[in-house]
């Protein structure tokens, strides 16, 4: 028995699959994605031809992320047909002054092009940014009116109390499932788990391929035949159970995720799932469809269920959806 | 004897019909699978969003209010605002098809106007996922005019209507609360927008269309190579060696076979792409020629992998990234405007021609004759390191 552990380990590839390409996707592939990924950006391009403070004041009130906004004072199409910029934004002259008497219609032009996809979301900030300032100029210019005596700038300094620390007016986002009951939704680490498990189901799968290599070389009959077959399929359940278990405990508990006590019984149900295969499908081949069909459908009805697309109680056949009981 | 081992290729996919089946379909039916619940999702739920509206306080103020979230010009076509009556722990407790319920207490309109910040809640259905996102942007984004109408409408409370009395004190505060509903909600007078075309963008269909048909390609590529990779055995290397058979020929043999099988399969792809997508994606020679480079090239990287990676587990693992980083860079997974600037680089340009190409197809409507000679010039250059490698060392 330990001389067949012993090839085992003596292979490269049980290395590569349990330390090297694991450690390769924590320490390399990750962080370069992650990376990738944050520094994904709408770009923006906001022209003032007049270099106002009012441009620079609106652009700080706009939260940055997930807008790459830059300013010129030059006015240039080129970028938007390049699709360098999602959209162009040009300020008009003297715009400080219109807000302020109240003539705010069309004080900016939108450039954009059919294929632009979220400049909306830039405009709608840029607008609720230029009418918070409208709406205190026009509250100042009616008391103006009404009131001949009334000071336009404390009337107009008066309305930001509204605004800031806390906008006056905030709704308070709650949700609640189909139940009823107010649960939180799926956390973005959730992807983590079905990607992990897809690993450790693959590793489980290289594992599984011995039991077949063992029985093709007539090992398996002759440990039959000395009586030993419960100890043989026993110990190759606990070494794969140690191997998988050590590749899905660790990067699960740096994530802050092994709270969920499903997770061992997912890690069992999945050694025996593939222990059955072993012993029930005679070929190969058929290893391979199972393993590959049942892993990619698990991974997919995971994902469905985890975004709630799908609640039935077929979806408990795919062994990782246990995660979210 | 290339072409014996090329042959031998097809015939051993041939003698497993189940492998081949699969191959074929797993990523398909993934595909499917996924699209159609997607799908029948929007469609269910785009029809329109519901928003139940639980006014507690009742008052001229909170009627605004509504009429203000409704009448929005952005997002209001499809929500409709359903009154819930009294009934919150009811409809909590059975949304239905409510995408949100909103909840106005009582005692809302005092509390805004002597200036406190007297949250309303909103419920927001998780049972259906899009229409609660868009409820939520919706609402989110009506909490910014909200702001700024009550805002307006305090301000001159403040220095003006408070002084009043009686009806002409409410008459003012009414007055004032319409002038500023509507200047807050007209916020998209603020633009002139100009809309313009485009030649170096792909419009969302295409982009989502070549996404889809690049999943459908590589998911097929990888199952039919890893399925049917030769077994390891170093007897039928030794006697392949014999017969001057090198690892460098047997590569190449597999690449021709991966080329082939993919020339076919992206034909298929693309012609029943097109019957399917006909009302925007019409058949023609440059876009299925672009596929075939395309497709050809990714066999390249392949064979590139396995000449540079011996042990197996770490050749997938190695292809895996290269094709994805490939892929992401061109811009298939993201639109390319969106990503960082170090990869929109001018040096990069090259290696973007897998997407550049289908654009200047699509959208400029002209045959990438630059990108098509990148992509086989870059497939020359490895298949030529492959013959040089099996000319230099005889490995085994």
């Amino acid at each position: 028995m330990i001389t067949l552990w012993k090839s085992i380990l003596c292979k490269k590839t049980t290395w590569m699959l349990i330390l090297v390409i694991p450690l390769a996707i924590w320490f390399l592939v990750l962080p370069t994605a992650e990376e990738t990924v944050n520094q994904v950006t709408v770009p923006i391009i906001i022209v003032d031809e007049f270099d106002q403070p009012l441009t620079d004041e609106l652009m700080n009130d706009i939260e940055e992320m997930p807008f790459q906004i830059k300013k010129t004072d030059e006015f240039d199409l080129r970028p938007l047909v390049k699709g360098e910029a999602e959209a162009i934004f040009v300020m008009q002259e003297n715009i400080d002054g219109r807000i302020q008497s109240g003539e705010i219609d069309e004080i900016i032009t939108w450039y954009r092009n059919e294929n632009s996809y979220v400049d909306g979301l830039f405009k709608e900030k840029l607008a609720s940014a230029i009418m918070s300032r409208a709406v205190r100029a026009e509250a100042a210019n009616l008391v103006e009116t009404y009131q001949v005596d009334a000071d336009w700038d404390e009337v107009y300094q008066y309305g930001t109390r509204y605004f800031e620390p806390e906008p006056i007016f905030q709704m308070n986002f709650e949700t609640i499932g189909s139940a009823g009951s107010t649960e939180p939704r799926a956390s973005d680490n959730t992807i983590f788990f079905p990607i992990i498990w897809l690993y450790v189901w693959l590793v489980i799968g290289y594992f599984t391929r011995f039991l077949y290599q063992w029985r093709d070389q007539g090992i398996t009959e002759r440990i039959e035949l000395v009586g030993r077959s419960g100890w043989y399929y026993g110990s190759w359940l606990l070494f794969v159970l140690l191997i998988s278990g050590i590749l899905m405990l660790l990067p699960l508990n740096v994530i802050g995720m092994l709270d969920n006590t499903w997770i061992f019984l997912i890690l069992a149900a999945s050694i025996l799932f593939y222990l059955l295969v072993a012993l029930f499908v005679k070929k190969i081949q058929g290893l391979y469809v199972i393993a590959i069909s049942y892993g990619i459908a698990s991974f997919v009805v995971f994902m469905l269920a985890a975004w709630n697309l799908i609640s039935e109680s077929w979806m408990h056949l795919f062994i990782p959806t246990w995660f979210l009981i | 004897m290339l072409y014996h081992l090329w042959a031998n290729e097809w015939k051993r996919v041939i003698k497993s019909p189940a492998l081949l089946l699969m191959t074929l379909t797993i990523p398909i039916s993934i595909l499917l699978i996924v699209g159609m619940i997607v799908f029948s999702q929007f469609q269910e739920e785009f029809e329109e969003v519901e928003i139940i509206i639980i006014d507690e306080d009742e008052t001229f103020e909170t009627n605004a209010l509504i009429s203000q979230l409704a009448g929005d010009q952005t997002l209001a076509e499809q929500i409709q605002f359903v009154d819930g009556g009294n009934a919150l722990a009811e409809h909590i407790e059975n949304p239905g098809e409510a995408a949100a319920i909103i909840r106005i207490p009582e005692g809302f309109t005092e509390e805004l106007r002597s200036g406190h910040n007297e949250q309303i809640d909103v419920y927001l259905n998780d049972a259906i996922p899009f229409s609660s996102q868009l409820a939520e942007t919706f609402l989110e984004s009506g909490q910014s005019y909200i702001t700024s109408a009550q805002a307006g409408v305090n301000t001159v409370h403040h220095f003006y209507s408070n002084e009043l009395e009686g009806e002409a004190r409410s008459e003012a505060l009414q007055q004032n609360t319409l002038h500023f509903t509507f200047l807050a909600l007209g916020r998209n007078d603020l633009f002139e927008m100009h809309e313009g075309q485009t030649g170096d963008l792909l419009d969302w269909k295409h982009q989502l269309t070549l996404g889809a048909l690049m999943f459908l390609y590589v998911a097929t590529f990888i199952l039919l190579a890893s399925l049917f990779q030769p077994k390891e055995s170093a007897a039928i290397q030794e006697r392949l060696q014999l017969i001057q058979v090198t690892e460098s020929k047997q590569r190449l043999a597999r690449f021709f076979f991966h080329a082939s099988f993919s020339l076919v399969y992206v034909s298929i792809l693309v012609a029943v792409g097109s019957q399917v997508l006909e009302s925007y994606l019409s058949i023609d020679w440059p876009y299925l020629f672009q596929w075939i480079f395309v497709s050809i090239l990714i066999c390249a990287l392949f064979l590139m992998v396995d000449l540079l990676i011996r042990e197996r587990a770490m050749k997938w693992f190695a292809f895996l990234l290269v094709v994805i980083t490939v892929l992401l860079v061109n811009g298939f997974i993201i639109p390319p405007a969106y990503l960082p600037a170090m990869i929109q680089n001018a040096w990069l340009e090259p290696v973007r021609s897998l997407y550049t190409g289908f654009v200047s197809i699509i959208s400029q409507e002209r045959i990438p004759w630059m990108q098509w000679a990148i992509m086989i010039g870059f497939t020359a250059i490895m298949l030529f390191l492959n013959q040089v490698s099996g000319k230099k060392v005889n490995r085994l």
